[in-house]
């Protein structure tokens, strides 16, 4: 497969899903069920890393990009993965067409308020596998307080969290 | 109609117009410092764009509904919008190139050397570290974003933004509910009740 064809692969991906991983069932279906260019492990180990990687959510397809084709495997996929987001410009524009009608200002509320529920529910799948092991929620309580109460940098808190489960792995002490 | 004398964009445009090269630099910043695979990234935009007043917290939390329901990667769906509102369609471009290029090159390091790190039980126990972080930070983000979106004032539209918002997280946590119908029911719902009163001052 060439390049510009696994780029192809990974703008429809994108462009037909909305977030990170709606877009790895396409992804699955176009590069192990059709072409067997990679296999299931493949695709658990780019997740994986795309779960610990900074920036955007979904850069999972870099690694499966580059387990594909290696460096330039990768840059079609940033590139596929880039392209989308710029519908959103279309938005913005009809917002501020609309800015002063009451309605956009109720559906901007609505929006916000949504996108709460939407984060409380992220936060609780997260959660979820966390409570097999008390140590696991424990970290999550303690940040989730730091957070909130002295809205510190995430960056100390997140090194902080890695920190103790390092010292807690000298101890023994098991996390989810 | 209520009109008052606004700027001609309306209020989703920014007080303070940023350049292209602090659009640049910020979601570079953006980029390098949130780990975590996207929720990290989430809180830490919205504490770097309102802390340098291109955002508010409301406008935020509605980019965020709307990156979720369109087609893409919706982080890089809020970057675009923010720098489409501050430098137009080159203000899109940095903020996208900006959040793409660090993290892009930190995810290849971390591809080549995933195996090696994760075989060892130092990387091992640093991973299951991280991960109690993020949920903490996506839970973080969405007491802020309560907190700030809630129009305090009018006690009626609060007390139903509130009660939508909790109905929507337990159909989505109990019920398996599709977020994105929670995000297009909160968007039609707030066009009819969450109405701000005519004379409201602007958001």
């Amino acid at each position: 497969m060439n390049d510009f064809e696994l780029f192809l692969i990974f703008l429809k991906a994108a462009s037909l899903s909305s977030g990170g991983l709606q877009a790895l069932p396409l992804l699955q279906d176009d590069l192990i069920t059709q072409r067997q260019l990679l296999t299931y492990a493949d695709f658990a180990t780019a997740v994986a890393i795309g779960r610990i990687s900074p920036g955007a959510n979904g850069l999972f397809v870099l690694p499966i990009g580059y387990y594909v084709s290696g460096l330039s495997g990768a840059l079609v996929a940033a590139l596929g993965i880039m392209l989308p987001p710029f519908l959103a410009i279309g938005l913005v524009r009809a917002q501020q067409r609309l800015a002063d009608r009451p309605w956009v200002a109720g559906m901007v509320r609505g929006l916000g308020a949504s996108s709460v529920s939407v984060l409380g529910a992220l936060g609780y799948s997260f959660s979820v596998p966390l409570t097999a092991e008390v140590a696991s929620v424990l970290i999550l309580v303690a940040a989730l307080a730091i957070l909130v109460a002295t809205k510190a940098d995430p960056l100390p808190v997140l090194g902080l969290g890695v920190a103790v489960a390092v010292g807690l792995s000298f101890l023994g002490v098991p996390l989810a | 109609m209520q009109d008052q004398s606004r700027s001609p964009h309306g209020p989703s445009t920014p007080a303070s117009r940023a350049t292209l090269g602090q659009i640049f630099t910020a979601f570079l910043s953006i980029s390098a410092r949130s780990w975590g695979g996207g929720s990290g990234t989430t809180y830490v935009m919205h504490r770097e764009l309102t802390r340098r007043g291109w955002t508010t917290s409301e406008q935020f939390a509605a980019d965020f509904g709307i990156s979720r329901i369109i087609p893409g990667i919706n982080l890089i769906a809020i970057a675009v919008m923010t720098g489409y509102r501050h430098q137009g369609f080159l203000g899109a471009l940095v903020a996208n190139l900006g959040l793409m290029l660090p993290a892009s090159i930190i995810t290849l390091i971390l591809t080549v050397g995933f195996s090696w790190v994760t075989a060892h039980p130092l990387g091992e126990a640093a991973v299951k570290g991280a991960v109690p972080v993020t949920a903490a930070l996506t839970f973080a983000l969405a007491v802020e974003n309560g907190s700030a979106v809630m129009p305090w004032r009018e006690k009626r539209v609060a007390v139903a933004m509130a009660v939508f918002a909790l109905v929507a997280f337990l159909l989505v946590v109990a019920f398996h509910v599709p977020t994105a119908f929670m995000i297009i029911g909160g968007a039609i719902v707030g066009a009819f009740c969450f109405r701000p009163p005519t004379a409201a001052k602007p958001a």
